[in-house]
């Protein structure tokens, strides 16, 4: 018997339909929200700069090499995020194979260095440096899971369309932001960029969720193929087409607009110096964060008052 | 209306706006201003929503168990500006949706019309409806919507699954040898011709026999034979001990499977046919003939429900008074649980009433759906205790059948899973 013959076919491995979909316009969508996620990423850690981190200095107590690189994080979160959405692709009995595999892998990775730390005696007195290095190395490699972990959850998320991971990712990335000990003010214009960057990526992985939903109401749950004719998936893609065709265009004017009054309100309170006299002008907490944030909400609150009279009221039932 | 993405977004950027104030953290501040910027100019999107109608109409108001009903939509903007709309009409629990789905989600540009379809499957008979439809319109980024319920349902009803049955349902005692019209050999209202007469003041021209009147010169019309219409009762047993088993298999439900196949043949072989379902009370279809009939009988069945404990021996005692003697009466019945039926049996067969049983088994059902099967970790006692009851119910139902057969009364023992015609074969022997 030919041994090719006994070989498991692809399909029977991994079930790779689900990473491909469906439609094409949707796996594009979801290309585009891996991008926007490693490109809000790069802006969060360019910003909070990992060796200002409070994570960092408390893994130096332990592990004095310790030199975490932003791009690792956010390459490295993002491609583990999406090996765990291959994982799951996998079928069985290779599933469980990989998985063993790995959680071996991982064992030696972390606690390779520190088992020999502890049991290659003439390491510890030919070179006491390099021993206590390797055996503080797993601690270092377990602290970058923290910082790649955003990165990891959203790509998680993105492909395997789940809301709970990339809400998990905003929230870890503002924990890590939270962390961050550096004090840094940019321009008006990287500010900007930051907002537009962080928005682009919470729309654009819930819109891929909410039009991956909308066509897996035409698949019932567990089946596997496509359960419509051909005619029908050609009704479904269009409807796709002019939904995602008529948002990207909402979604470039709002963003562009977006940053036109979000760019004007974080100027504000410079502009109010400039063109003031005496004690505001003078003030020390205008110029400052204080300042941005104060003159902002003042904004925010005139540009509601005026959002009050403009246009009809919400309908609701009751009325 | 806020939607729950607007309000997370309102307080990630306020909180991501104070945050940055505390921790003097620029990225947090711009990020959360940007967030607030974004969601206030989101909030005029909404202004201009468009104004959209609906029509819907469905296939049909009736369908058979399994059969399919199409809804169809068409959406008509109205607005000056086009926008995001969602739509949800609400199916029944039990209805499966067989093509397209409920649940739309399109944009329509200003004054566009869009129709939409969808096909659902009802497996159970009954009375439903369709809707009511939640329209909802909203921005591109589900931030903010109005929403609107449209009250109009659509009332459609699932009747008893027909089938075909390959002979002649009944051999009636008397008057008649065979169902349907029978000529009787005399004047009378027909379709058989039986002689030619002159015409008389207040005979209607359609009778006149234009050939004759050629051929004699004389007005002549055409006399018909008389023909005779058998009344047929048909008894539903719809009590609440006739519901238990699977919401599709249950004695109920065969009931009404066979009963409106009884009726079906019975109306085309051009029969009086009535219906009565007993439960917590009767529910009488008075005799009648044709497809308008058998639309009353098929309602009548979609709204049988297991209820209440009326026992058969009152539901005859009332009936017997209205139908004349010898008239074939046709039970659906389990023959569950009802200590009269001995003195009903004996009441109609004594006044000269032909008497057909079909009784679908519900031991065999019970069997089926495992009520006799042990759990694994029965005990052995158990295990025999089991196996007793079940051999007991079964000698207890073949005693009355053949308690009943002997007494004259023509019983199909009618077992799951089997077409309505092997029923019917039981019903000859």
């Amino acid at each position: 018997m030919n041994w090719t013959a006994r070989l498991p076919r692809f399909e029977q491995v991994i079930d790779y339909r689900d990473l491909l979909g469906q439609y094409p316009l949707l796996l594009a969508l979801r290309v585009l929200s891996s991008v926007c996620l490693l490109w809000m990423g790069t802006l969060w850690f360019e910003f909070h700069d990992p060796q200002q981190s409070l994570i960092t200095e408390y893994a130096r107590d332990y592990y004095p090499a310790f030199d975490p690189a932003a791009h690792d994080f956010v390459i490295g979160g993002f491609l583990a995020g999406f090996a765990l959405y291959l994982f799951t692709l996998l079928l069985r009995p290779w599933n469980r194979l990989l998985l063993l595999v790995v959680v071996a892998g991982t064992a030696l990775y972390f606690f390779g260095p520190y088992i020999a730390y502890h049991t290659e005696d003439y390491v510890r007195y030919a070179n006491p440096l390099l021993a206590q290095e390797r055996a503080g190395l797993w601690f270092g490699h377990t602290t970058m899971l923290v910082f790649g972990s955003s990165l990891a959850l959203g790509s998680y998320g993105i492909w395997q369309r789940r809301a709970m991971p990339i809400t998990l990712s905003v929230i870890l990335a503002i924990a890590v932001g939270y962390l961050h000990t550096g004090e840094r003010v940019t321009t008006l214009e990287g500010g900007v960029r930051y907002g537009i960057g962080f928005l682009l990526y919470i729309e654009l992985a819930l819109a891929a969720l909410k039009y991956e939903n909308y066509v897996l109401q035409f698949q019932p749950a567990g089946a596997t193929g496509n359960l419509l004719s051909t005619d029908e998936r050609g009704v479904v893609q269009s409807t796709l087409a002019s939904l995602m065709g008529h948002y990207g265009v909402h979604l470039a004017i709002m963003l562009s607009l977006t940053a036109l009054l979000g760019g004007a309100i974080l100027e504000i309170n410079i502009w109010i110096t400039n063109y003031t006299t005496g004690r505001i002008a003078d003030s020390f907490e205008l110029d400052s964060l204080y300042g941005i944030v104060f003159t902002a909400m003042a904004a925010f609150l005139l540009l509601a008052v005026l959002r009050m009279f403009a246009g009809p009221d919400y309908e609701l039932d009751e009325s | 209306m806020w939607s729950r993405k607007a309000t997370a977004l309102a307080g990630c950027g306020g909180f991501l706006a104070l945050s940055g104030l505390v921790l003097l953290n620029y990225l947090f501040i711009s990020v959360g201003i940007v967030m607030l910027s974004f969601l206030f100019l989101a909030s005029f999107l909404n202004l201009w929503m468009p104004r959209v109608t609906i029509e819907r109409t469905t296939s049909s108001q009736n369908i058979f168990e399994e059969g399919e009903l199409e809804i169809s939509f068409r959406l008509r903007n109205r607005g000056l500006l086009g926008g995001f709309v969602e739509i949800y009409d609400e199916i029944p629990p039990q209805a499966r949706l067989v093509r397209g789905s409920n649940y739309t989600l399109l944009y329509l540009k200003r004054q566009q019309e869009v129709s939409f379809t969808y096909v659902v499957q009802v497996p159970l008979r009954g009375h439903y409806h369709i809707g009511p439809v939640r329209l909802r319109v909203k921005d591109a980024f589900d931030l903010f919507y109005t929403e609107r319920h449209e009250k109009t349902l659509e009332p459609f009803s699932v009747f008893p699954r027909i089938e075909a049955l390959d002979s002649e349902i009944l051999a009636g005692k008397n008057p008649k040898l065979y169902q349907g019209a029978m000529p009787i050999y005399s004047v009378g209202e027909g379709t058989q011709f039986y002689s030619l007469r002159d015409f008389l003041p207040g005979d209607s021209l359609r009778k006149v026999n234009w050939k004759a009147v050629a051929r004699t010169g004389e007005l002549m019309v055409n006399e018909t034979e008389r023909e005779d219409i058998l009344d047929i009762f048909l008894l539903l047993d719809a009590r609440g001990v006739s519901g238990l088993g699977s919401p599709t298999d249950n004695p109920l439900e065969m009931c009404c499977r066979a009963a409106a196949s009884f009726a079906d043949q019975l109306l085309r072989s051009r029969n009086n046919v009535g219906l009565i379902v007993y439960g917590s009370r009767t529910t009488t279809v008075h005799l009648g003939r044709g497809e308008t009939q058998l639309h009353r009988i098929l309602t009548a069945l979609a709204d049988a429900k297991a209820e209440g404990e009326l026992p058969l021996k009152l539901v005859i005692q009332d009936l017997l008074p209205y139908i004349p003697s010898g008239s074939p009466i046709i039970l659906f019945s389990a023959l569950d649980n009802d200590d009269t039926l001995p003195d009903a049996f004996t009441l109609a067969l004594t006044r000269g009433y032909a008497l057909t049983v079909v009784s679908p088994s519900s031991i065999e059902l019970d069997t089926g759906l495992g009520r006799f099967a042990p759990r694994p970790e029965t005990s052995t006692e158990v295990r025999a205790k089991l196996a007793l009851a079940q051999k007991t119910a079964h000698m207890e139902r073949e005693n009355t059948i053949a308690e009943l057969r002997s007494w004259g009364v023509y019983l199909g023992d009618w077992k799951p899973g089997d077409a309505v015609n092997l029923a019917l074969a039981g019903v000859k022997r």
